[in-house]
């Protein structure tokens, strides 16, 4: 990959991959990081990276990334997840579409919030969300089965409460 | 494959994203319809799906893009940080002062000979702290080497340097200069002190200064340097030489001399001063028992 592709791929992913970010990790600024140390390590690889490669490799570091910081935040992201579960969540008619999709992703875990952003957002191939995200195509899918599920079980106790 | 309430989940999607042959579609709704709690849970799914908001942006996309083929933008910065630290350790290299070499001074003394010596001093000085070794004086080392200088540019002086009790006294001066501590001088004035060292070497009279507390170095008169420790016996095994007897008017000669000298340079091994000067003569000077055996 030369320097033209590489700005090729900025031009092309770094909206999504911030998109990515922040809808797993909730934070902008950690989400900027994120982005900007991905690209810095694609730049210091471009010449070992093909160009054709390069969008996995993107979204499969910035996965990564979330990953470590999940870890790293993990006993604050517990008693948010605590907090979550004693206060019910009321929806607001005038809630952005934005806020709505976070409060959704809230339910559920890292796994499930990476491969629906990655299934929904992006529509990459199961196959291609087992290479990134280091799953099963089988765990995959019943993840993803799963991840749905809860989402539709909020949904509808949005309906109700409505 | 047969689906069953264990595996359904793995299939349900691939049923729902209709990425299943007609004949895996029909079993699996025969299975739905043959578990109608699972079959209200896989319908029911169609409804969730979501789609990203895209005024979601990476700020600034711009600092991103690179225009260099070769390397990183902060190799530049890894770059100049390098170099400012390899500039700041070669000037402090620059800035540290140059210790006196020893060996310069006398032909065939080595460090390994006073070493151990030191070390013996040391280890039964007790109060002879860590802090005095940590502190140079760069003034008292300045003073040494100007003694040395003084007494190598008189003619018997060069030749005192070179003769074979003096030149292991000489050996055994300069690591301490560099190493053990430096109490305060009891007589400031240095370069007086110089004179009467240079007066002494050249045999000429010596004009009885009263300020010159001689007293005040009762033990450097009868210290010839080695290990506090060390019988002679011990000292020959250990540096492999034998012990040469003088006569007494040359020891006297001599610890006049490097008494004198160390008195000059305000050395006075806070350790040794106690010592009983029986026990001195006993363990601290070998060679002045051997030249009386």
């Amino acid at each position: 990959m030369n320097a033209d592709h590489y700005n090729q791929c900025v031009h092309e992913y770094s909206d999504k991959l911030y998109r990515f970010a922040v809808s797993l990790l909730a934070h902008e600024m950690d989400a900027e990081d994120v982005v900007q140390g991905v690209f810095e390590r694609l730049w210091k690889r471009h010449d070992k990276v093909d160009f054709r490669a390069a969008k996995t490799y993107l979204f499969t570091s910035v996965h990564r990334a979330c990953i470590d910081q999940f870890r790293k935040r993990k006993t604050e992201r517990e008693v948010k997840d605590k907090l979550m579960v004693a206060e019910p969540y009321m929806p607001d008619r005038r809630m952005e579409d934005r806020q709505y999709i976070e409060e959704l992703l809230k339910r559920l875990n890292e796994n499930q919030k990476s491969l629906v952003l990655l299934r929904d957002y992006e529509g990459y191939s199961y196959e291609e969300i087992s290479e990134i995200t280091g799953l099963t195509l089988a765990q995959v899918k019943i993840n993803l089965f799963r991840a749905r599920k809860k989402l539709q079980i909020f949904l509808s106790d949005c309906v109700i409460q409505n | 494959m047969n689906y069953t309430r264990n595996n359904y989940e793995e299939h349900a999607l691939d049923y729902l994203e209709g990425r299943m042959t007609e004949e895996q579609s029909n079993r699996f709704k025969h299975f739905l319809v043959s578990n109608p709690d699972i079959y209200n849970e896989v319908v029911e799914l169609k409804l969730v799906y979501l789609t990203p908001d895209l005024s979601v942006q990476f700020p600034d996309k711009q600092r991103l893009h690179q225009t260099q083929s070769n390397g990183s933008p902060f190799r530049m910065w890894y770059a100049i940080a390098a170099a400012l630290i390899i500039l700041i350790s070669f000037v402090f290299l620059l800035s540290q002062p140059q210790s006196t070499q020893p060996t310069e001074l006398v032909e065939g003394s080595s460090m390994e000979e006073v070493d151990p010596r030191i070390e013996g001093l040391q280890e039964n000085s007790p109060t002879l702290l860590e802090s005095d070794l940590a502190e140079v004086d760069l003034g008292t080392e300045q003073r040494a080497d100007d003694v040395v200088k003084a007494i190598k540019s008189e003619p018997k002086g060069e030749e005192i340097i070179n003769q074979g009790s003096t030149h292991r006294f000489f050996a055994k001066i300069d690591p301490l200069i560099e190493t053990i501590s430096v109490e305060e001088a009891v007589h400031q004035d240095a370069e007086r002190q110089i004179d009467f060292a240079k007066n002494e070497v050249t045999n000429e009279k010596i004009e009885t200064d009263p300020s010159l507390d001689r007293n005040s170095f009762p033990v450097l008169d009868q210290l010839p340097m080695t290990d506090l420790t060390e019988s002679v016996l011990d000292y020959e095994l250990k540096r492999g030489e034998k012990l040469v007897a003088i006569s007494e008017a040359e020891v006297e000669s001599d610890r006049s001399t490097i008494g004198k000298l160390l008195a000059s340079i305000n050395l006075i091994p806070s350790g040794l001063r106690d010592l009983d000067k029986d026990e001195i003569r006993e363990k601290v000077m070998p060679e002045f028992i051997a030249s009386r055996d």
